[in-house]
């Protein structure tokens, strides 16, 4: 695996230690190259940078490299509703695939490098490399299924569900990405969580809390240990 | 303006791309810049695309028809077979908002089970901002219990429309067609005790439905895609076989998978067949529309009311105000009253 840091802006396409997750895994290494010099990147981003606001044209969807991305919108009444967390391998942006203009505002929420993939020239790309753009598509309705799905199973459940079933989807996304599924930093804050969730920051704590006189969790601030996997998919009836 | 994708239950390849080819096609009828009202995904759009084909279109869509709203819906047939979670999840990441369920009852016993669709609705519940309606096809053939308790079902669901067909194949005998008569007279006594607001004599309105507000205003119109805000002009049909309108011109398109496809490869229009609303028949039109939207037509015209007398069996309608209001007998007998309409020659 390489070891090119991930929030280089030089890094390739065929190094990136992301591609499993995020290429089209018919491509040939030649036209992996081709893929890769549509792939736009950028500076890393800074936390609280953003991405690109809502009403924005929608003309890319993005990959995170590294860092964290969070998606919000904002309500008639100005009321802000975080609507997903992106980690690095994870696909965003897809909200606007079915307007003209992105429908949620995309933030990091530290220093974050994302993959900018056009839609335009993608599309150019595609008369040469058929295959490219039903995958993208393949790619993009599995990553709107997969968040709609969170969105609706947090939306139902109690306050102990909800939070051991976001920490269960983190873990297993960090899997995913050959990460520890037991350990990690989660990159946002109790108020983000509270947001996503649909609870108070002081109901998110008191879980926690609750979750770690249980030994299921152990929690240092963002540092997060599952002491207790099967009990905490008990907690999230999974 | 609305769009009403056609999607045949029979698989045809690579049908989105044909379907894009026949929105790139240049023409006059209509303007893409317009604002959309509706987007409806008809027929079998589950069994027909992918879930990769159907992101790939809503895309597309997006992207040939600019003037999406927040209002806009964005609805898709589906059986309660073909709806599961993932689907679900897709569509509302996709952003459609409204749901019609298919559900064949033409033949069901006293004891047919509802467990699929008691199933796609405890799924649905996960999703209470789509709009959900259903079109329920029955038949002579189709127990009374069976129809009470879907009804009782899907009254303790988030549905707000229910339709009803009995659909026609081939010849039938009187006794099926009186069968079909007697289950219709039911169902709108059903409904009627259950206070949801009939329109025509097969669909079933309830809050917070936006028919009901369109028929206080007397803004619905009854078209070939049901009961609809009066102001849509133009209604965009796309796909094998699709119905267009614009104001009293229609066009259908060619019905054969085969010959659509040759004919957008030629870069054809897949149009088959067109025909105007003769304008002799727009006073007929507009007293059925009257009929099926407001069970009552509106008679201060003195020749009108006797034709009228003439034409509709006096134990179908009530007088009332300078208006003939239809009886619960003639309501579920609209059909032979708006084919009696069509044939007369109103002045």
């Amino acid at each position: 695996m390489s070891q090119v840091c991930p929030h280089k802006a030089e890094i390739n396409c065929r190094d990136c230690r992301m591609n499993a997750l995020c290429l089209p895994i018919a491509l040939q290494l030649d036209e992996v190259d081709r893929l890769n010099d549509i792939v736009q990147r950028g500076r890393p981003l800074h936390k609280d940078d953003y991405v690109y606001n809502c009403g924005d044209e929608f003309r890319s969807v993005y990959a995170v490299r590294s860092g964290a991305i969070k998606t919000y919108s904002v309500s008639d009444q100005g009321v802000e509703q975080v609507t997903g967390f992106y980690l690095p391998g994870e696909i965003f942006g897809m909200d606007g695939i079915a307007h003209t203009h992105h429908i949620s505002s995309a933030i990091a929420l530290e220093t974050a490098a994302i993959c900018e993939i056009p839609f335009g020239k993608m599309e150019e790309l595609s008369m040469t490399l058929p295959s490219l753009q039903r995958h993208f598509f393949k790619l993009m309705s599995k990553e709107i299924t997969s968040d709609q799905q969170l969105i609706a199973l947090l939306g139902k459940n109690s306050a102990e569900e909800r939070v051991a079933t976001l920490l269960l989807s983190i873990s297993a996304r960090n899997a995913k990405r050959s990460l520890s599924p037991v350990r990690f930093r989660l990159p946002m804050s109790r108020a983000d969580i509270g947001n996503y969730l649909g609870l108070t920051v002081e109901t998110v704590s008191r879980v926690f809390s609750r979750f770690q006189k249980q030994s299921i969790l152990s929690v240092d601030k963002k540092e997060i240990e599952i002491l207790d996997v099967s009990g905490l998919q008990q907690l999230a009836n999974t | 303006m609305a769009i009403n994708i056609y999607c045949p239950s029979e698989v045809i390849d690579d049908y989105e791309h044909l379907l894009c080819k026949e929105v790139a096609l240049p023409q006059s009828f209509y303007d893409r810049k317009q604002t959309i009202a509706s987007v409806w995904w008809l027929g079998s759009p589950l069994q027909q695309l992918s879930s990769e084909a159907i992101t790939e279109l809503c895309f597309r869509m997006s992207n040939y028809f600019p003037r999406y709203q927040e209002s806009t819906t964005r609805g898709l047939h589906v059986t309660p077979m073909e709806l599961n979670k993932d689907n679900l999840a897709l569509l509302k990441g996709l952003n459609f908002n409204a749901i019609k369920l298919n559900i064949d009852a033409s033949i069901a016993g006293d004891d047919r089970s509802l467990s699929r669709v008691e199933a796609a609705l405890q799924i649905l519940a996960d999703y209470k901002s789509f709009e959900l309606s259903c079109i329920i096809k029955f038949s002579d053939q189709t127990h009374k219990n069976f129809l009470k308790r879907l009804f009782t079902l899907l009254e303790s669901s988030h549905c707000t429309h229910i339709e009803v067909i009995c659909p026609k194949k081939g010849p039938s005998s009187l006794q099926e067609r009186q069968g079909c008569h007697d289950q219709l007279g039911d169902i709108n006594s059903h409904f009627r005790l259950h206070n949801w607001q009939s329109c025509g004599n097969n669909n079933f309105f309830t809050q917070p439905h936006r028919a009901i507000a369109l028929h206080k205003q007397g803004n619905l119109e009854a078209n070939p895609w049901g009961y609809q805000a009066r102001h849509i002009a133009t209604w965009l049909g796309l796909g094998v076989g699709a119905l267009t309108r614009k104001d009293n011109h229609y066009q259908y398109n060619n019905p054969s998978p085969q010959r659509y496809r040759a004919l957008l490869s030629n870069k054809q229009s897949p149009v088959e067949t067109q025909f105007v609303l003769r304008p002799d028949k727009k006073a007929n039109f507009k007293l059925i529309q009257e009929l099926l939207c407001q069970h009552r037509i509106s008679t201060q015209n003195k020749q009108l009311h006797q034709a009228l007398h003439t034409l509709i069996p006096p134990h179908y309608f009530i007088e009332e105000n300078h208006a003939l209001r239809l009886t619960m007998a003639g309501i579920v007998a609209l059909s032979s009253i708006s084919a009696n309409l069509a044939r007369h020659a109103f002045v």
